[in-house]
């Protein structure tokens, strides 16, 4: 319970960001180096122009210090997204954008969008299919039922934006439409046929839902 | 009880009062009504809380009777605009309550009509977790939400914020505390 309400309902959006970028990515190093022995693996030997196959976090250590350059995923890429958001607008299920789509591209504009060609092009439409599937996702809200929700295709922020509230919402559906065990067997009566009024019938043991 | 047994606002839903009636005088407890030193007679009408209306119900003691935010008026207004009944001054745990009631009384429709009035209030509870801020918001409709339905609303809205923060790049960098700043502007 000491836990901010945030930190207590799932992960942060920091957090999840922190878990995308262990995604693979290729990226051109523009010096020659040996190879790096870290903890999750060793990479490399770089030799400048062959591409090479980095966690994404790497890649952005590298790109920082100016000693590669960042080969951005063919998703991430004006056409692609065009078409993507115009089967966005039209139909009724999510698109099948990568899982991690919002993360890396984050990441990757964020620093080095001079790799990314048409950059801002690329960030408008990002930003318009995030508000088309914010709309649905707001339009699965309204088909909720307390068996299940299903919104195929959403990728790993959006889901972790909305969990806290659908799973809550979701649990009190759950407790509201949860029937008492002993449902068929009453296991106590009110006492008045008529809702909200104080009269008393005979033996107090007849209850008839008279609506 | 279960694992509602921590939970704060469990016990708080229990406090609600019922409306019932006592099957037998019961000796010295006049007070209840209000008379000192006076018997309570059977068939009184008195308030008693949830917690202790329950067990004396099961136990055949008292009759219950269905308390007014739950009853016909308030049943039809649910099904005409779920969205405008002002749930929080009904009772401030409405569904919490809701669902203990459900559970102890045989009522065919009020569980469907709980659930039902839920679902149509949650979009719209949503959509203010998107758009508005939440100090300097005056919505009527916020104002009429119930307890379990206010802390839907903080949740989203604390997840927005959280997006929104992110996406500016402001969730790495470190701030003033928040309980700070206020202190100092103060």
């Amino acid at each position: 319970m000491p836990y901010p309400r945030l930190i207590r309902n799932g992960l942060t959006p920091a957090e999840v960001e922190f878990i995308a970028e262990n995604e693979t990515i290729t990226i051109v190093p523009l010096h020659r180096m040996g190879t790096l022995q870290l903890i999750n693996g060793s990479y490399g030997p770089f030799k400048p122009p062959i591409k090479h196959q980095v966690p994404l976090w790497l890649a952005l250590t590298l790109k920082r210090k100016q000693k590669c350059l960042i080969q951005p995923p063919e998703w991430l890429d004006v056409a692609y997204l065009r078409t993507k958001l115009e089967q966005e607008t039209s139909g009724e299920n999510f698109s099948d954008l990568p899982f991690r789509f919002m993360e890396v591209s984050h990441a990757l504009l964020d620093c080095a969008a001079d790799d990314v060609p048409q950059a801002d092009m690329v960030r408008t439409l990002l930003k318009d299919l995030r508000e088309v599937r914010q709309a649905k996702a707001r339009r699965g809200l309204q088909a909720i039922n307390p068996r299940c929700v299903e919104m195929n295709n959403l990728g790993m922020m959006e889901l972790n934006e909305i969990r806290p509230f659908f799973t809550k919402a979701f649990n009190e559906l759950k407790k509201l439409r949860k029937r008492p065990p002993g449902d068929s067997q009453p296991s106590q009566h009110t006492n008045s046929d008529q809702l909200g009024q104080s009269q008393r019938t005979g033996n107090g043991l007849s209850f008839s839902p008279s609506m | 009880m279960g694992d509602e047994y921590w939970d704060l606002d469990a016990i708080l839903a229990e406090q609600q009062k019922l409306p019932s009636f006592f099957r037998m005088d019961v000796p010295g407890y006049g007070f209840l009504e209000g008379n000192l030193d006076v018997d309570l007679a059977a068939n009184t009408r008195i308030e008693l809380p949830y917690w202790l209306a329950e067990h004396l119900a099961l136990n055949d003691y008292i009759d219950l009777e269905l308390p007014k935010c739950f009853g016909h008026r308030v049943r039809n207004d649910l099904n005409a605009s779920p969205t405008s009944v002002n749930l929080g001054s009904l009772c401030s745990y409405y569904y919490r309550f809701g669902v203990k009631i459900i559970n102890l009384v045989v009522d065919a429709m009020l569980p469907d009509i709980l659930a039902d009035a839920f679902i149509a209030r949650l979009p719209l509870i949503m959509d203010y977790t998107q758009t508005s801020r939440l100090r300097t918001d005056r919505s009527e409709f916020i104002y009429s939400l119930d307890e379990t339905e206010k802390e839907l609303y903080k949740t989203g809205h604390e997840s927005v914020t959280a997006m929104a923060q992110w996406d500016q790049r402001k969730a790495v960098r470190i701030h003033t505390a928040e309980v700070l700043r206020r202190e100092r502007t103060m």
